[in-house]
């Protein structure tokens, strides 16, 4: 627990660099969007924000499952972490989409159901962490954790598939209309490149935060059992 | 039709995604270094 690992180290490196790549790769190669401007770049930021938000959320739910199945308390601190993870990363990609927003879509915030389904999402992540702190018993707590993040994941397909289910003004990045303004980008290989570069950094980025995240879990299950044995003691 | 003058936009944009993720990290040491500390003063033996 004192020692960092080598590979931990070795994956804070790698996603050190993969980061100062990316904004290298946004700041100086990639061009600048005809209609949007500058602005544009932000989307790199943004997608793969909301990318490791919704890969933290269903982590959650896998791991969930199998602290339903084994009964592991690091089960129980994984999908801790990986909520938290989820939740922060959610976030930055709601803040990108707004400040892309303002100057495209004339406005900070709209009820679109893309921005609505990822502000209930948001909030459903957001009440797992209130929820879960206020449970004392830490087998309750892991049993309620581990079901909350699993009917939880369900906000998180919803969200992902709502510009394909409803009407919207939000891009569609895959498979969506050609007249859609971020259509365009594919045609332009140094934005395709910038984009799965970015995606591959913010993975990396989130393994070594996760389990950064996981040693700290880990930490501070340690120093509750200590604090439990000095009450025991007097 | 002329590309807009959207640089503000990504440079806040920018500004956000970046401190919130230094901030998100920092906090991550701050809680380890104040735990550690915790596990150690809690590990020496009561007088």
């Amino acid at each position: 627990m004192n020692k960092t690992p080598r590979l931990l180290l070795a994956l804070d490196v790698l996603a050190a660099a993969g980061m100062l790549t990316t904004i290298g790769l946004v700041f100086l190669y990639a061009p600048i969007e005809r209609v949007m401007g500058a602005v544009q770049k932000v989307f790199y930021f943004h997608v793969a924000s909301a990318w490791i938000g919704m890969v933290g959320f269903l982590v959650a739910a896998a791991v969930g499952v199998l602290y339903l199945l084994r009964r592991k308390p690091i089960l129980d601190v994984a999908g801790h972490a990986a909520v938290e993870i989820g939740l922060v990363f959610s976030v930055i990609a709601v803040l990108a989409g707004m400040t892309w927003a303002r100057p495209v879509w004339n406005t900070w915030w709209t009820w679109d159901p893309r921005l609505t389904t990822a502000a209930i999402m948001v909030l459903v992540y957001a009440a797992y962490l209130i929820l879960r702190s206020g449970i004392d018993d830490p087998e309750q707590r892991a049993r309620f954790a581990a079901v909350y993040a699993i009917v939880g994941a369900v906000s998180v397909p919803l969200t992902f598939f709502s510009i394909r289910l409803f009407r919207t003004i939000h891009p569609v990045l895959f498979g969506g209309d050609t007249s859609s303004s971020l259509s365009d980008f594919s045609t332009d290989p140094r934005m395709v490149l910038t984009f799965f570069v970015s995606l591959a950094a913010f993975s990396l980025l989130f393994v070594a935060i996760f389990w950064h995240r996981i040693r700290l879990g880990q930490l501070a299950d340690r120093v509750e059992e200590l604090k439990l044995n000095r009450e025991e003691q007097q | 039709m002329s590309t807009p003058d959207t640089f503000f936009y990504f440079y806040l944009g920018f500004s956000v995604v970046l401190g919130a993720m230094i901030l998100y990290v920092i906090s991550l040491f701050l809680r380890w270094r104040h735990l550690k500390q915790e596990e150690r003063h809690l590990s020496e033996p009561k007088d």
